[in-house]
């Protein structure tokens, strides 16, 4: 078993096979070896870390990306394919989403920050950048000669 | 009767207070706290907006909506702007005058933003290019210097060659990380070339049957692959996926082909390849090469192909498209001089053609293609190619190679997850001569291939996409109704989906059934 701190000094305890989906803490624990001391988080909350680890949970039994995956993993990228159980475990309100993709980057989580930034993906797609600045209660920064200057750069873009 | 009524008002009603609910709680969350991603988070976010790399394999590509959300993204905010931009410059499709004249401009004022670019598609060097301004080689040489991330270069043109040898030494020195170059007749355009992608795409990919409707106007053969070879492969130092398609034939000895594990692609189209060349090539490669496409390529049969696989690299690949040549309607073929036929099954020879054949044939005794199935020897030699390549999880033949004890062989392979099967392809077969076979159609593969779908479990356990395609029957029927039936009843019974079009039949473990127009 790992014991887990996180920033809130809240502790949780679990399987070694949960912990070791981060990679992160699968180096931590061979580096250290076996020892009793808890392993601390601070750039993670308790109720982001319940979250992370259920989804660690879930899939603990499955092979770990190898790095020959992780090579070709350019060309998996697609955003329609998040598994069914990860798009229910995804439904989340947009700060623990954002929250979820932060900490799975710092866990180093590669699946889980996929799932996250996919979810992120499909929420912009078609939208226009007033919709996306509502959604994520985004404030524009740009003068408007900033933005005319984006539009001019990437106007080839423009005719379809 | 009135109290249903009601109830089902009410449940309208419902529905549409559900439906007109603004939703404030989750924008009060996220007021609380609006999100602060870093730029390679919001990069690797935007990235799944965008095809996979290898996907634009497809060329001309197509990017969909992706550029209009990237675009968006890039006027979000200052904190989302480098990322979207740096996204949508990834692949620049500039395939049109209008997009091309823009990108050139803001190219000249950004030069900058080329370094972004990972995907270059050019369409240059032909009369009959569609964007003038790409004939212009400095210009393309200009942007490709300033690409040093450039992974895919795609050109549609008909290169000089001493325009692909300065496009070599570009390449060789900007772009080190370039792996894979495709070199296409401008004529390709409209209807663009797939090599499919690595591993198994789902059926989003098998728009296979679109391209092959579409006649092809006849075109001239681009230089040899020896020219290619020595001006642009050769010298880099990185490529490892070449793809080209109507390739004149080789003058010169195939020594180039020596480079040692170099290939992990090839995909070769309608080009002139002797067999000792193929033979170079695959030994060299026995260790490297995964994807391997020959298609209607003259100077080697499929024997060839598959005698040089048993020996290399056959136990490694993973990707497998062969067709052979397609012989013309006319008879008249099989009293010519020894000669390949010409490059596109609908089409006359082109004069250029003439060059191959003295090394297409001159090298064995083998007969021509016959009218309509190819040799016995071809067919029986193909028989042992699910023994020699255990490990393909994509295959793409010719119906009439597919002979019953192919199929049985292929029975039991381990790792095929999608199996396309193109009949009459390398037959010959057209409106013009249908009639004429009529009764010398192989008509007993779809029975065979239904008999390989029957088990489910047992025949081919990872199977999940197959694809009878008929397109180049140009209306004909190469299976009929009883068979596709039994096909169908055979899919459905290991609980794969049936889409029937009017010329082909896609059975996928996702599909639904789209039509019945068989």
């Amino acid at each position: 078993m790992v014991n887990l701190v996180t920033s809130d000094n809240e502790s949780f305890t679990v399987e070694k096979a949960v912990a070791s989906r981060s990679v992160l803490i699968k180096n931590m624990l061979e580096d250290v070896g076996e020892s009793d001391q808890p392993i601390p988080l601070p750039n993670v909350t308790a109720s982001v870390l319940k979250k992370v680890l259920e989804y660690c949970d879930h899939h603990k039994n499955e092979p770990m990306p190898t790095s020959e995956d992780l090579a070709a993993e350019d060309t998996r990228k697609r955003t329609t394919d998040i598994g069914e159980w990860d798009q229910k475990f995804i439904q989340v309100d947009q700060e623990m989403l954002f929250e979820i993709i932060l900490a799975a980057n710092y866990l180093d989580i590669k699946p889980l920050l996929d799932v996250g930034c996919k979810t992120v993906a499909n929420m912009i797609k078609g939208k226009t950048p007033e919709e996306i600045r509502k959604l994520f209660n985004i404030v524009n920064d740009f003068t408007p000669e900033e933005e005319a200057q984006i539009k001019k750069e990437n106007e080839w873009a423009e005719d379809r | 009767m009135a109290i249903l009524d009601l109830m089902f008002l009410r449940n309208i009603l419902y529905g549409l207070s559900l439906s007109f609910r603004p939703k404030p709680r989750r924008r009060r969350l996220a007021a609380s706290r609006p999100p602060s991603l870093s730029p390679e988070l919001l990069l690797h976010i935007f990235s799944f907006l965008d095809l996979p790399l290898h996907d634009f394999d497809s060329s001309p590509f197509s990017r969909g909506d992706t550029e209009a959300t990237l675009l968006s993204a890039s006027l979000v905010c200052k904190a989302w702007s480098g990322p979207a931009i740096q996204q949508l410059w990834y692949a620049p499709r500039v395939s049109k005058p209008l997009r091309a004249a823009r990108f050139i401009e803001a190219f000249r004022a950004t030069p900058d933003l080329a370094s972004h670019i990972r995907v270059l598609q050019l369409l240059a060097g032909s009369p009959r290019s569609p964007i003038p301004m790409w004939d212009d080689i400095d210009l393309i040489l200009e942007i490709i210097s300033h690409c040093p991330n450039l992974r895919v270069l795609a050109v549609h043109a008909n290169p000089s060659p001493t325009m692909l040898w300065r496009i070599g030494a570009t390449v060789t020195y900007y772009c080190p990380n370039l792996y894979a170059f495709k070199l296409l007749p401008p004529q390709d355009i409209p209807f663009g070339t797939q090599d499919g992608p690595p591993g198994l795409p789902g059926i989003a990919n098998g728009d296979t049957h679109e391209r092959s409707l579409v006649k092809r106007p006849p075109r001239a053969p681009l230089p040899s692959f020896y020219t290619v070879a020595t001006t642009l492969i050769c010298p880099h130092p990185s490529l490892s996926v070449f793809s080209c398609a109507s390739l004149s034939a080789s003058e010169r000895s195939p020594q180039f082909l020596s480079i040692e594990n170099r290939w992990e692609s090839f995909a070769l189209r309608e080009s002139a390849i002797t067999s000792t060349e193929l033979f170079s090539l695959l030994a060299n490669s026995s260790s490297s090469l995964r994807r391997l496409t020959l298609v209607r390529n003259t100077g080697h049969t499929n024997a060839d192909v598959v005698a040089v696989l048993s020996r290399y690299c056959g136990l490694r690949l993973t990707y497998l498209h062969l067709e052979s040549v397609a012989s013309p309607p006319t008879p008249s073929t099989s009293t010519s001089q020894p000669g390949p036929a010409p490059d596109t099954p609908p089409t006359p020879s082109t004069p250029s053609t003439t060059k191959s054949k003295s090394t297409a044939h001159s090298r064995s005794s083998a007969p021509l293609p016959l009218i309509p199935a190819p040799p016995q020897a071809d067919i029986d030699a193909f028989t042992p190619l699910p023994t020699i390549c255990r490990n393909l999880e994509h295959l793409e033949i010719e119906g009439s190679l597919a002979s019953p004890a192919f199929l049985s062989a292929l029975r039991s392979h381990p790792a095929l997850r999608r199996l396309i099967v193109r009949a009459g392809t390398g037959t010959g077969i057209s409106t013009a001569n249908l009639k004429g076979i009529g009764s010398a159609l192989p008509r007993f593969t779809p029975t065979a291939l239904a008999a390989v779908l029957a088990r489910r479990g047992v025949d081919l356990p990872r199977l999940e996409f197959m694809e009878i395609n008929n397109s180049d029957l140009e209306g004909g029927v190469w299976a009929s109704g009883e068979q596709v039936k039994m096909i169908r009843k055979a899919a459905r019974r290991r609980g794969m989906g049936v889409a029937n079009h009017v010329f082909y039949l896609k059975i996928s473990a996702q599909s639904t059934t789209l039509s019945t127009n068989w």
